[in-house]
């Protein structure tokens, strides 16, 4: 490949980096880890660019490489998966939002720490992220009958969850 | 078609069941799985959260991530490498 063509294709990274950030923030839920495991995926991508075949779809490739990461990670037992939620939010999430808006927000990360992770990255992949089925199969690596059975379990469980205990949880002064 | 063919009744398929089996027992009771459950007015004091409703929260939280700025590290870590790989 060219040096024009890797100079666009590190536009294109850097394009991803919010998206890949706001991906591996809610599947690991801790701040820490999110940010090692971006660092991590960009370092290989920009490593393997050469396999990287232009015209197809970069941000699935990228999030190809991080999920696989995470889950290497959590193999390993790397980081606890225990992570404090306030870990995530106080300087993961924009000040701007409204103290509402907040506590939602952190009912939503509570809902979504109450799932396998697998079922946690379907429904972002799909549900925030706008990946179609396929796509999302293919980030995961599974068959898409499967990735449809994972969202559907984890609309179910988030659903359980913030129909349930919703209890306050302290805002950051 | 001919004119033979016209006047006959065309073939059906066999609808009887080879074996006969106990008649299936009406299932009024048992939602299935697609189905949404619709709340109860009164009952419930917490409105069912719709799959769309849901969809929107995760979203609206997946958009405050998004909205995140940047690190510097990572803008320097690409800047950085994409300078070591002119020079190389």
């Amino acid at each position: 490949m060219s040096g024009g063509g890797h100079d666009s294709l590190r536009n294109e990274l850097v394009r991803w980096i919010p998206n890949l950030r706001a991906f591996a923030l809610s599947i690991t839920q801790n701040a820490q880890h999110a940010d090692d495991l971006v660092q991590n995926t960009l370092l290989k991508a920009l490593d393997n660019l050469d396999k990287f075949q232009e015209g197809t779809n970069l941000r699935a490739w990228l999030f190809t490489i991080l999920r696989n990461s995470f889950f290497n990670d959590i193999r390993y037992q790397k980081y606890h998966q225990t992570a404090p939620i306030d870990e995530v939010s106080p300087g993961s999430l924009e000040v701007r939002a409204t103290q509402e808006k907040y506590l939602e927000y952190h009912d939503v990360l509570r809902a979504l720490r109450g799932l396998v992770p697998e079922q946690r990255e379907a429904i972002i992949l799909i549900a925030a992220e706008g990946l179609s089925y396929e796509e999302a199969a293919a980030v995961c690596g599974c068959p898409v009958g499967t990735v449809k059975s994972r969202l559907s379990r984890a609309r179910q469980r988030l659903e359980e969850f913030m129909k349930g205990e919703r209890t306050p949880i302290s805002t950051p002064s | 078609m001919n004119e033979d063919d016209a006047g006959s009744p065309p073939i059906q398929p066999r609808q009887e069941p080879l074996l006969k089996s106990a008649p299936e027992k009406p299932q009024k009771d048992k939602p299935t799985q697609t189905e949404t459950p619709v709340p109860v007015h009164g009952a419930d004091p917490e409105p069912t959260i719709d799959e769309a409703r849901l969809n929107a929260r995760v979203k609206g939280l997946y958009q405050e991530l998004l909205n995140a700025p940047i690190p510097e590290e990572f803008l320097r870590l690409i800047e950085a490498l994409g300078t070591k790989e002119r020079e190389t």
